[in-house]
C-alpha cells in the first residue's frame, strides 16, 4: 500500500520524503521494549501480590482468586488515572502499562475525564467506552472464536 | 507531591501484601517456609492415625515434578495437597492424573482427594498442625476434609 502510494508521487515529493526520513527522530524501539518489559512485569508482580493477599486472608483458591485480583487491579489503575499518576507511568513505560488489565481501567477513566465537559449523559456516558468498547467487543469475539475452535477440536479432532 | 503519593501507594501495597500474623508467621509469603515444610509433612496425633497420610506424602515426594506435599487422613478419607515445581506447571494435568492413580492404587480403601492448589496446601498444612496440637475427633476431621474438598472443587 505504502509502496504503491510512493510510486504515484512526483520526483520532488519523493526527494522530500527521503529528506524528511533522514531527519526524523528515530524511535528507540529497544529502549521502549525494555521499559515496557520491566514496568509491565512490576505491574504483574503487584497483581501476584494482590492475588496472594486474597488467597491468604480470604477463602479464595489459586483458581478463584483471579476475579477479585482483576477487579482490584482495574480499580487501582482507575484511581491512579484519576490522580494523573498512571498517565505519567504510561508516558515512561508505553505498552507495559497498556497491555496488562490495568490499561483497561486507564482507558475507561481517561475517556470519561476527557469528555466530562460535555455533560454526564452525552459526554461521560456515551464516551466512557470509546476505547474500552473495542476491547470488550473484540475480547468477547476472540473468546467466542477460540471456544469454537476448541469445541471443534475436542468433539471431532479428539483433542483434550 | 506526586512522588510522595506514588511512593505511599506502592509502599502500602507491599506492606499489605506481606502482612503476617504471629501465629501463622511460619507461613509468611516472603519466607521459604511457605513452600518448604521442615516437618516430614504429616501429623503424629494420638487420636487419629496419620500413617496413611505419612505414607502418601513419602510416596508423592519421591516424584521428580513434586516440590512438596502435605496430607491428612481419616479412616476412609485421604486428602493430599502438593506443589508442582515451577516449570512442571505446564504438565499440571498430567501430574494430577498420575498422582491420583498412584494414590488410588496404594490406598484402595480410602477415598482419595488431591489438589495442587497453593491455598489448599496452606489449609491442609494448617489442619495438620492443628491435629498435632489438639485432639480432634474423627467426625470433626472428616468435616474439615470435606470442607477442603469443597474448596478444591470451586472454579469460579
Amino acid at each position: 500500500m505504502a509502496d504503491e502510494k510512493r510510486k504515484n508521487l512526483t520526483a520532488v515529493q519523493q526527494d522530500y520524503q527521503a529528506f524528511a526520513k533522514e531527519r526524523e527522530t528515530k524511535r528507540p524501539v529497544l529502549k521502549n521494549c525494555i521499559r515496557a518489559f520491566f514496568v509491565g512485569g512490576l505491574i504483574c508482580v503487584i497483581g501476584q501480590a494482590v492475588s496472594y493477599f486474597y488467597m491468604y486472608f480470604f477463602d479464595f483458591t489459586e483458581q478463584t482468586a483471579g476475579n477479585p485480583t482483576v477487579a482490584t487491579m482495574v480499580f487501582l489503575s482507575m484511581i491512579l488515572t484519576g490522580f494523573g499518576i498512571y498517565d505519567r507511568i504510561a508516558q515512561f513505560a508505553g505498552a507495559g502499562t497498556a497491555v496488562p488489565v490495568t490499561g483497561f481501567g486507564n482507558a475507561v477513566i481517561s475517556a470519561a475525564i476527557e469528555h466530562r465537559t460535555e455533560g454526564f449523559v452525552l459526554g461521560v456516558g456515551s464516551n466512557m467506552f470509546k476505547l474500552a468498547g473495542s476491547v470488550i467487543l473484540f475480547g468477547t469475539f476472540a473468546a467466542f472464536v477460540i471456544a469454537l475452535i476448541k469445541t471443534i477440536a475436542v468433539k471431532w479432532g479428539g483433542l483434550g | 507531591m506526586m512522588k510522595k503519593v506514588t511512593l505511599l501507594l506502592v509502599c502500602s501495597l507491599f506492606i499489605v501484601g506481606c502482612a503476617r500474623e504471629p501465629e501463622v508467621k511460619d507461613q509468611s509469603l516472603q519466607g521459604k517456609n511457605m513452600i518448604r515444610l521442615n516437618t516430614d509433612g504429616t501429623a503424629h496425633s494420638a487420636t487419629m492415625d496419620q500413617s496413611a497420610a505419612q505414607q502418601a506424602v513419602n510416596d508423592i515426594k519421591q516424584k521428580q515434578a513434586i516440590r512438596d506435599a502435605v496430607a491428612v487422613n481419616t479412616k476412609n478419607k485421604l486428602f493430599l495437597a502438593y506443589q508442582v515445581k515451577h516449570m512442571e506447571r505446564f504438565h499440571k494435568k498430567q501430574i494430577e492424573k498420575e498422582v491420583q492413580k498412584q494414590l488410588k492404587e496404594r490406598f484402595p480403601q480410602h477415598q482419595v482427594v488431591i489438589s495442587s492448589d497453593l491455598k489448599l496446601f496452606w489449609k491442609t498444612n494448617e489442619l495438620k498442625k492443628q491435629l498435632q496440637k489438639t485432639r480432634m475427633g474423627e467426625r470433626k476431621l472428616n468435616e474439615e476434609i470435606e470442607k477442603l474438598k469443597k474448596l478444591s472443587e470451586e472454579t469460579a
